[in-house]
């Protein structure tokens, strides 16, 4: 990937990870899309088994898909008429996450911080350690979806991402594939542990300003929570005052 | 049968769709969930949709729309007025409009030959069949092309579309029929239309008692025109006007072909009893008439009576067991019809010219079409009076007729349509066992005599009649009495309801009954103009008729 990563997973499950922030002080915004690359295309070769059970002898491609290798799988998505719209060959396999949560505290977690009462410029000078070692950023990230063999799955991978693998941040183009549908926006809102409606509001913003502010994409991502949220109106318009261009 | 759809007529043009069905029931109708593109505001009541099930296309009609929410806690905290984001969110989702419809039809989409009938709707599409909006296609292959078949007569337009909805005349003058709506909404724009068109396609042959002299050579017509063309300006020879009032004939510049003048001779004592009201006569009139009918007969009791004096009175009373008091009433009120009509209504020895009723049967006889205008004579006691008594005698005429021909002699007459204004004078309760309409309009089509009742006031016509009337075409009405009136014998009236009390105050009417194969509302198509009279394709020739159109349109 030719961004620079920005964190390092360091505890991963299958619905959220921790990943340690690059720079102390600086994580990744609240609400926005980041991703983890995984060896998805490797490890679930599953999902290209054949959809329906053909013999080499009614598929005339059989040989050749055997013998050109991963080029088969899209290729024979395209074939079989599975969404072709959805496959993006030059897609890399990546779990896909939205930032709910960042702190900043100190590495050793039994350590008691104290205040020093001096100004930035001054702690940064006589407490280099601070920055140094002693203190950490750590974000929290939503997993929402991954892709695998060119497609976008709105839904958990099959596996969590990695330890100590590298998190980068999603580019704008990322950003809209990813927010074609909106599956994710029920993932977001039904996470407990993180205040829902902020991180739904900041992540339609940031998928909204990705596409450079379309208000038909706020109508659609407002219509979907709608029915998402069904009875409870005020929910839907806290977030959609957030959302509000 | 109906046709199939005409090619070059209907090309195919795709549906649009509006919704799906989300519920409803044979008996109470449809619920669609409108599609959340769709605004609320382009779903009008009358409109006519396709409900595209598994099996069948279901015709249906659009009777009320509904706005709904699925959050009851949205109707107390509504967005802002500036909130535009949040009111497109809501619309379609949480807020949305559910219309109703009512399946009247329904097509196989089976591809056999027999399978291609419409038939009324006997189940429903199942959940979440798509609705759509009705294309030219489906209109024709309901209500028939007047381009293929003769039978079928163009009266207006669906709402919101060109395709013509036709007439099947045929069935129109099997029955008797009514056109209703308050003043102002173009009853008598559509009878000349439905009246041109049965005279065009020679389905009947038509009597119109014409109180207020519009249909014979011109018509008024409120707005720009100052006057439309009458049926005999379209058709010739083929109408013939008779006139109560040759003046007024004259001075509005209509020529008339006969005079019509009514001898004593031919008035019954119903006649008279039909104005019982008008005339004020006291319950006795009956008695104390059938008595003179006794004692003079049937053709000279009128003459009789009028030409008493007081000793003839008093010997007659005192030979015949009759209250003198009742007789003198009796003749002093007829002296005053007598008076009142002396203009057309006469003596038998001054009648001028030859009995209206004899002219009238020759000339429906051979075909011909007959426009009575009545001139000045406007008051209802004398347009009864004269519709009654030629009526009468046309029916009796016709009821021999056709007896004859069931008795193997010659064939069945023409049909003929009887066109009578304010109809409820003659049809109300209270008189309709008395008149001869009453009785036409029960009888039906048993001596091919049938009426064309024409009203505003529906509700005070005998609920019996009007469960009669065959074919309804209805505009605007807003008492409650004459929206019920007209429904009466309709099934599933409900749905039918808002429709009618939803219509514009101009040219929309709500069709139904036995010559449309569902109730439909149509813009009603414009009288006398370019294409009506193009349409009309009379033996006079096209580039008269264009050079005219010229003339009076340009």
């Amino acid at each position: 990937m030719g961004e620079e990563a920005i964190g390092e997973v360091i505890e991963g499950s299958t619905t959220e990870f921790v990943a340690e922030s690059r720079e102390l002080h600086s994580p990744p915004p609240f609400g926005s899309f980041v991703k983890v690359p995984w060896s998805g295309e490797e490890n679930f070769q599953h999902e290209l088994s054949p959809i329906k059970a053909t013999s080499s002898e009614d598929d005339p491609f059989d040989s050749f898909r055997q013998s050109t290798g991963s080029f088969g799988s899209s290729y024979r998505s395209i074939v079989e008429g599975e969404e072709p719209d959805e496959i993006l060959p030059g897609l890399s396999p990546a779990i896909y996450a939205v930032v709910h949560q960042a702190t900043t505290a100190p590495a050793d977690s039994g350590r008691r911080l104290r205040a020093y009462w001096k100004d930035e410029k001054q702690l940064s000078e006589e407490q280099p350690e601070l920055s140094e070692w002693l203190l950490v950023t750590d974000f929290r990230a939503i997993i929402i979806g991954y892709s695998a063999n060119g497609k976008i799955r709105q839904f958990l991978p099959p596996q969590p991402p990695k330890i100590h693998s590298f998190a980068y941040p999603c580019m704008p183009e990322e950003i809209r594939l990813i927010t074609r549908r909106m599956d994710f926006l029920r993932t977001l809102s039904n996470f407990r542990n993180a205040p829902s409606e902020e991180v739904v509001a900041a992540c339609i913003r940031e998928a909204n300003a990705a596409r450079g502010g379309d208000f038909e994409f706020l109508v659609a991502a407002g219509k979907e929570l709608a029915n998402l949220l069904k009875d409870d109106y005020d929910r839907l318009q806290a977030i959609m005052r957030r959302v509000a261009p | 049968m109906i046709e199939k759809p005409n090619e070059q007529h209907a090309p195919a043009q795709p549906r649009h769709e509006i919704g799906q069905v989300v519920s409803g029931s044979l008996a109470k109708g449809l619920f669609m969930k409108l599609n959340s593109d769709e605004s609320v505001e382009d779903i009008r009541a009358g409109k006519f949709v396709v409900v595209d099930g598994e099996k069948h296309h279901f015709f249906s009609m659009i009777t009320d729309v509904v706005l709904d929410t699925s959050t009851q806690g949205l109707l107390a905290n509504p967005p802002g007025r500036e909130d535009r984001l949040m009111r497109q969110v809501l619309s379609g989702t949480t807020t949305y409009g559910t219309v109703e419809l009512r399946p009247m039809l329904m097509l196989s989409k089976g591809a056999g030959e027999s399978d291609t009938e419409l038939r009324p709707v006997k189940t429903i599409p199942g959940h979440f069949s798509a609705v759509y909006t009705a294309t030219a296609d489906d209109v024709c292959r309901i209500f028939g092309d007047e381009a293929l078949d003769s039978r079928y007569f163009h009266i207006g337009a669906p709402l919101d579309m060109d395709t013509p909805v036709c007439l099947n005349l045929e069935r129109f003058v099997e029955r008797s029929n009514g056109i209703f709506g308050k003043s102002g909404t173009g009853k008598t724009f559509l009878t000349r239309i439905v009246l041109c068109g049965i005279i065009k396609n020679s389905k009947a042959v038509n009597l119109v008692f014409d109180m207020h002299s519009e249909y014979g050579w011109k018509g008024s017509v409120e707005g720009e025109r100052a006057e439309v063309r009458g049926l005999k300006q379209y058709f010739g020879d083929r109408v013939a006007v008779f006139s109560l009032d040759p003046d007024s004939s004259r001075r509005r510049g209509a020529p008339i072909d006969f005079a019509v003048q009514i001898p004593y001779s031919q008035v019954t004592v119903d006649d008279v009893i039909l104005l019982q009201s008008e005339l004020n006569l006291s319950p006795t009139a009956v008695e104390t008439g059938y008595a003179l009918v006794n004692r003079f007969g049937e053709r000279r009791w009128l003459s009789e009576l009028l030409r008493m004096d007081a000793d003839a009175i008093t010997e007659f009373c005192e030979t015949n067991n009759v209250h003198q008091a009742a007789l003198s009433a009796l003749q002093r009120k007829l002296r005053v019809l007598a008076e009142s009509c002396k203009s057309f209504l006469k003596d038998d020895s001054e009648i001028e010219v030859d009995d209206a009723v004899k002219q009238m049967t020759s000339y429906l006889e051979t075909g011909k079409n007959i426009i009575l205008e009545f001139g000045q004579h406007t008051q209802p006691l004398r347009y009864m009076l004269v519709a009654n008594i030629l009526t009468r005698r046309i029916h009796e005429d016709y009821v021999k007729k056709t007896e004859e021909s069931l008795g193997g002699g010659e064939a069945r007459p023409r049909p003929l349509v009887i066109t009578i204004e304010e109809a409820h004078k003659f049809l109300s309760p209270a008189l309709s066992n008395q008149t001869i309409f009453g009785t036409i309009a029960r009888e039906m089509r048993k001596y091919n005599v049938t009426l064309l009742v024409v009203d505003q006031r529906p509700s005070g016509i005998d609920a019996e009649i009007l469960s009669q009337v065959g074919t309804k075409i209805t505009y605007l009405l807003s008492d409650e009495r004459d929206i019920e009136a007209v429904l009466t014998g309709v099934s599933n009236a409900s749905g039918l309801r808002g429709v009618l009390a939803s219509l514009d105050s101009k040219q929309q009417a709500l069709v139904l009954g036995h010559a449309v194969p569902m109730p439909v509302v149509i813009q009603t198509r414009d009288y006398d103009d370019e294409d009506f009279r193009r349409s009309m394709r009379t033996d006079r020739p096209d580039e008269l008729i264009e050079r005219e159109i010229e003339r009076d349109f340009s």
